[in-house]
């Protein structure tokens, strides 16, 4: 009986119930929408980059990783590419939650306060349904949580130094998925120079030193070969898309936005089988076009920066939910997990405050709290700098930060109950 | 040599007293009222609701009870127009402005009396004095903002009564408030209830409730309760306060208004003339007998339709007056939707029952505003016509003000202070 409540109160059992129960409120989920796999025209286009990569080009859109995985899936089944994608976002997003878990105990936090940032994580409609969308939010999620525990455990863990390797490693990673994630460089930097600072083993300083050169030199030989296509030193276009479209919206420019649609097939799988994608699309700008964009923005600069700066005011009313209302425990699950961006951005200037005070106060380590209020306000800045609409979408890769910055706020504080008035009269 | 590390004396007196805490509240307070109303600018507001007052206003001074509105915000009403028709509503507003302003001296009194620490205190009353919504409210011309500076007033004195404070003063005002509140507002009639379980709650106690006093009191706002509701059987046949709950039960029974003939209320605005639309109720219309014949044959039917406005009322902004929010910085920070008030509502009561299971206390000051809370959420959502829910729950606002920071401090719930051990080498 002893053993049984042991095993039954173990961190482990504990675990494995909230990933299970994950897994199933996602199959609820699914089956509101018939199984289905949700794809849009974005998705047409990252099968026409894997066609770019494969042929020895870079796509002027698209990071080599997401089209390389749908060629993949190609490769293994043409006709069920979307359902092998959708299995394999959600295999890494449950892995994810393990990996949360890791990175909130790495700080010391009180089991209860680790349970229930997970379990809120795990059991978030709003995260685990972008897995059945061919985007890359959901793998983006995922390597935002493994990202959190590399960084956390390159503060607090054993092996400092092979962490730092795996942090910048998935770094790489996870700007070849999404160029987004060009605005975590500040906040992984300072992880890294930290792990540098207090790695006194001559050893282990050399291995981050080298990592940190070898991903810089990746990168810049990625951009450098962009640029030797494209005349531009960029890892993708895609802001220069989203501007132009903005410019357009506004009416700063009135140009064709040089998007053309394409019907892509794909390269036959190995039992012959292949895709068909009907509305695949590729930017194909014409010069003329570019130049009289580039010019519009350099004329309407300040009218651009005031419009930024009123959807960055509109964005204040918009929130993460989006799940349907099919089935009621999903509704109401889904339900409590709004909250509208205009609290979560009071909420990170509150933690930022809070970590400030731990700081000069207390003189508490918070590389950490910094890595990842750095990470959301990039990401909110890059999403409305960077974007011309669908902020929410692009804003889900914080989501991690914010359950793992819920989680340290609430080791902040200490509590317990107080005498009640009647108490106090008594003994008064 | 020490150096003397006292505050300065204007420093203490602002920051440790509770006189220096409410001037700081207060001035900050008049502070955002100003530059809030520069910015968003200074203007009377209407709706459908203020027509039925101007026009039970008269009836009044003819001598008549109005069938839809209790006499004292029509009355209030009736005095400021006929002195300056449209411009007399500034009066109006003015007045609200005040109570609001006064409310907050007594909105602090309030929670230094049950909240120890007194930054909690000051943060409770912040939240409630520097809510810009809640200063927009008052210059709307309806019941609600008045209301709300009167429930203030209220917890007031029903605090001062269970927490052992109550003085005579107290004991014998807090009745007559009520009974003003009910006039005011019909609304009001579920906080008697809590009042009456608030003096028992004292006698069982064994505090000062000066029982003779207080029961002359009670006796003498029942009797001008059932005096009025005598005299409105007289004239309407039934014995009640006013007919608003049939005419919102229509509305959400029927999804019609063919009973409203509408109707507009001519008000002089300097040269020109304002047309102020109201809803006019033709209380002989078949299809109000039949919405009433509909409820009291299925009220389980009734009851369950309710729950469906519950769910609607999830997406409502509080404590705004209508969806969507007016387009600015601040009002997204100000409010929170009607679901995440609900959340912390069920998070506080679970709170404080596990409390009362284990340390058998009941901290009677949190579960009376959980109560108010509830009652208002409960009495909103039967009786309202379902569109109208930041507004008819506006009561429940300053509950909420003292309710999270009570619970903090109650709670003990600080920032951890953590030992830093210097290593000698």
């Amino acid at each position: 009986m002893a053993k049984i409540k042991s095993i039954l109160s173990s961190n482990l059992f504990l675990l494995t119930i909230i990933t299970i129960a994950s897994l199933v409120l996602y199959l609820l989920y699914s089956s509101t929408i018939g199984f289905a796999t949700l794809y849009y025209d974005d998705t047409g286009s990252y099968f026409i980059a894997a066609d770019e990569f494969m042929h020895g080009n870079i796509d002027s859109l698209r990071t080599p990783i997401y089209p390389l995985l749908c060629r993949f899936a190609v490769w293994l089944s043409a006709p069920y590419v979307m359902r092998i994608i959708c299995v394999l976002q959600e295999i890494c997003f449950l892995l994810s939650i393990t990996a949360l878990y890791a990175a909130i105990r790495t700080f010391k936090a009180n089991k209860y306060i680790c349970f229930i940032a997970t379990a809120a994580y795990a059991l978030c409609p709003i995260l685990f349904s972008y897995s059945n969308l061919i985007f890359t939010e959901s793998l983006a999620i995922s390597s935002t949580t493994f990202l959190i525990y590399s960084l956390s455990n390159t503060i607090f863990g054993k092996y400092r130094h092979i962490y730092g390797v795996v942090s910048i490693a998935l770094l790489l990673f996870m700007i070849m998925l999404r160029p987004f994630f060009v605005c975590f460089i500040p906040g992984t930097a300072i992880v890294i120079l930290y792990a540098l600072y207090k790695c006194h083993n001559k050893k282990n300083s050399i291995i981050l030193y080298t990592a940190s050169v070898a991903a810089i030199s990746l990168l810049s030989a990625y951009c450098y070969w962009y640029h030797s296509i494209y005349g531009k030193f960029s890892f993708s276009n895609v802001y220069e898309l989203n501007r132009d479209m903005a410019l357009y919206k506004w009416g700063m420019a009135s140009y064709p936005n040089g998007i053309n649609y394409y019907i892509f097939h794909s390269p036959t799988d190995r039992n012959g089988n292949s895709l068909t994608i009907y509305e695949a699309w590729k930017w194909q700008p014409s010069e003329e076009y570019r130049t009289k964009c580039d010019s519009a923005y350099t004329q309407n600069k300040v009218r651009y920066i005031k419009n930024k700066i009123i959807e960055f005011h509109k964005s204040l009313y918009l929130n993460y939910s989006q799940s349907p209302k099919s089935i009621a425990p999903l509704y109401y699950i889904t339900r409590l997990f709004y909250v509208s961006l205009a609290q979560i951005y009071l909420f990170v200037i509150l933690f930022t405050i809070i970590e400030v005070f731990n700081l000069f106060r207390n003189k508490k380590n918070i590389i950490l709290s910094l890595a990842l209020i750095s990470f959301v306000t990039a990401s909110v800045f890059t999403s409305i700098w960077g974007a011309d609409s669908q902020y929410t979408r692009l804003m889900i890769p914080m989501a991690p930060c914010l359950f793992a910055m819920v989680a340290i706020f609430a080791t902040r504080f200490t509590y317990f109950h107080t005498k009640s008035y009647e108490a106090r009269q008594e003994t008064a | 040599m020490k150096h003397d590390r006292k505050p300065h004396n204007l420093l203490r007196i602002l920051f440790y007293t509770d006189f220096g805490n409410r001037f700081i509240l207060i001035s900050f307070a008049v502070l955002i009222a100003w530059l809030w109303f520069s910015f968003a600018g200074f203007t009377v507001k209407w709706d459908d609701d203020t027509g039925t007052y101007l026009k039970a206003g008269d009836m009044i001074f003819c001598g008549h009870i109005d069938r839809l509105r209790t006499p004292i915000y029509p009355i209030l009403c009736h005095i400021a127009v006929s002195a300056l028709q449209f411009k007399g509503f500034y009066i109006l507003v003015f007045v609200q402005l005040t109570a609001f302003f006064v409310s907050l001296f007594y909105f602090h009194k309030t929670a230094s009396t049950f909240i120890r620490n007194r930054i909690w205190a000051f943060v409770a009353t912040a939240l409630y004095a520097w809510n810009i919504p809640t200063m927009e409210q008052t210059t709307i011309i309806h019941t609600e903002s008045l209301s709300t500076s009167l429930t203030v007033w209220f917890i007031y004195l029903t605090t001062s009564v269970i927490t052992g404070h109550g003085s005579r003063k107290i004991c014998i005002t807090a009745p007559i408030v009520l009974t003003l509140m009910i006039l005011l507002r019909p609304f009001n009639m579920y906080f008697v209830p809590i009042m009456i379980l608030a003096f028992i709650y004292a006698k069982y106690h064994k505090l000062p409730i000066w029982q003779k006093q207080t029961f002359y009191s009670f006796f003498f706002c029942i009797l001008c309760l059932f005096s009025y509701c005598s005299l409105f059987k007289a004239s309407y046949g039934s014995f009640s306060l006013s007919s608003v709950s049939e005419i919102n039960r229509a509305y959400s029974i029927l999804n019609n208004s063919a009973f409203d003939k509408g109707a507009i209320y001519p008000l002089a605005d300097g040269d020109s003339i304002r047309h102020l639309r109201y809803w006019d109720i033709d209380y002989s219309h078949l299809s109000l007998q039949t919405a009433d014949s509909i409820y009291h044959k299925n009220i389980l039917k009734y009851a369950t339709s309710r729950v469906t406005q519950f769910d609607i009322s999830n997406d409502y902004y509080f404590p705004v007056q209508n969806n969507p929010l007016v387009y600015t910085y601040v009002l997204p920070i100000q409010c929170l939707k009607l679901r995440q008030i609900y959340l912390i509502l069920l998070i506080i009561f679970i709170c404080r029952f596990i409390t009362f299971l284990h340390r058998k206390t009941m901290f009677a000051p949190t579960t009376m505003l959980l109560l108010m809370c509830f009652t208002t959420i409960f009495t909103t959502l039967w009786a309202s016509a379902g569109f109208a829910f930041g507004r008819l729950m506006l009561p429940m606002f300053p509950c909420l003000c003292l309710l999270i920071p009570g619970v903090f401090d109650q709670y003990n719930i600080k920032l951890k202070k953590y030992h830093i051990i210097q290593v000698k080498r």
